[in-house]
């Protein structure tokens, strides 16, 4: 049967074959897809790919327990990150003022002593002005 | 790996932002089990229903202009301290390393004074006070839209009285 196939696939190539032997090689690799040179092919692959498994695609610094204590730290960090946050909010909710007197009087004292402050120090840099004009004057009279 | 670093990055820089608010906050939290200093909190809620007040002087008409801008106010303070210039220092340190701006120093005999503000886009973000004298010690933040001259007026406008005084003694002579 195989001889006959090759028999029939050489007068095929050289264009010698009759139609009705054409019809019989098709019939042939119709039952046997394995035998026929596209199969052969396939079969090679097949062969190649169950010789080296497939680890291409995968990136050869990520292996699993880095991934994991990445992933690991990450939450770490976050929940020192949140009990952070939360600890502040309560302290500082806990000075708060509720009453609204209390905090108008508090805040009047408070911008009173900023302001005043303020003021301080531009009595401040207004004598160091007024001492340099002092200067001037004393050296413009030499 | 490398988005682990910029998650971390993320966190570490948000962190860092979020401590640099308020170098505040950090005495807050350091200070809040200790009975010696005074702690107050004023949130903008409070500010928005002062502006309901009707002002009856001049005075009081530039307080509530300055407060009406304001998101919140801080103060930590103590008069019986006895490290007092110490935590002064040590606060202007924290100041400078949070990244404000020195905006000016007073200092005479009894106290030293500083004032250092946070800018954002050409205006004010927040003003912070510092006052170190032997026992005393001051922390204030004023945060929100801070008008300088809107609150140096306060003072002087209280003031008014006495000035007007001193003026007529001017035109007098």
């Amino acid at each position: 049967m195989e001889s006959r196939i090759k028999e029939l696939q050489e007068k095929y190539w050289a264009g010698e074959s009759s139609l009705a032997e054409e019809a019989e090689l098709k019939a042939f690799f119709k039952k046997n897809p394995s035998m026929a040179p596209e199969g052969r092919y396939w079969n090679a692959v097949l062969k190649k790919q169950k010789e080296t498994p497939d680890t291409a695609f995968k990136h050869p610094n990520t292996s699993s327990w880095r991934s994991k204590w990445s992933v690991a730290a990450a939450i770490t960090v976050g929940l020192i990150a949140a009990i952070l946050v939360i600890q502040d909010a309560r302290n500082q909710s806990q000075f708060t003022v509720e009453d609204p007197k209390e905090a108008y009087e508090i805040t009047r004292k408070a911008l009173m002593m900023v302001s005043s402050g303020l003021n301080e120090g531009k009595t401040y840099s207004k004598e160091i002005a007024n001492i340099n004009k002092a200067q001037e004057k004393v050296t413009e009279d030499k | 790996m490398k988005k682990l670093f910029i998650t971390i990055t993320i966190i570490m820089a948000s962190l860092a932002t979020y401590a640099q608010g308020t170098v505040v906050n950090k005495y807050f939290n350091q200070l809040a089990d200790n009975d010696q200093f005074t702690k107050v909190s004023i949130s903008s809620k409070m500010f928005s229903l002062f502006t309901e007040l009707e002002a009856g002087s001049e005075a009081e008409e530039e307080f509530l202009k300055a407060v009406s801008k304001l998101k919140g106010l801080k103060v930590i303070a103590s008069d019986s301290i006895g490290n007092a210039a110490k935590m002064y220092s040590q606060a202007l340190k924290d100041i400078d390393a949070a990244g404000y701006d020195e905006l000016m120093s007073v200092k005479d005999a009894e106290e030293n004074m500083r004032f250092s503000i946070k800018e954002s886009g050409g205006k004010i973000e927040e003003l912070l006070m510092v006052v170190g004298g032997k026992k005393r010690f001051v922390l204030l933040s004023l945060y929100g839209e801070i008008d300088l001259k809107n609150i140096s007026k306060i003072a002087r406008s209280m003031n008014v009285g006495g000035l007007d005084n001193l003026s007529k003694i001017d035109a007098d002579n």
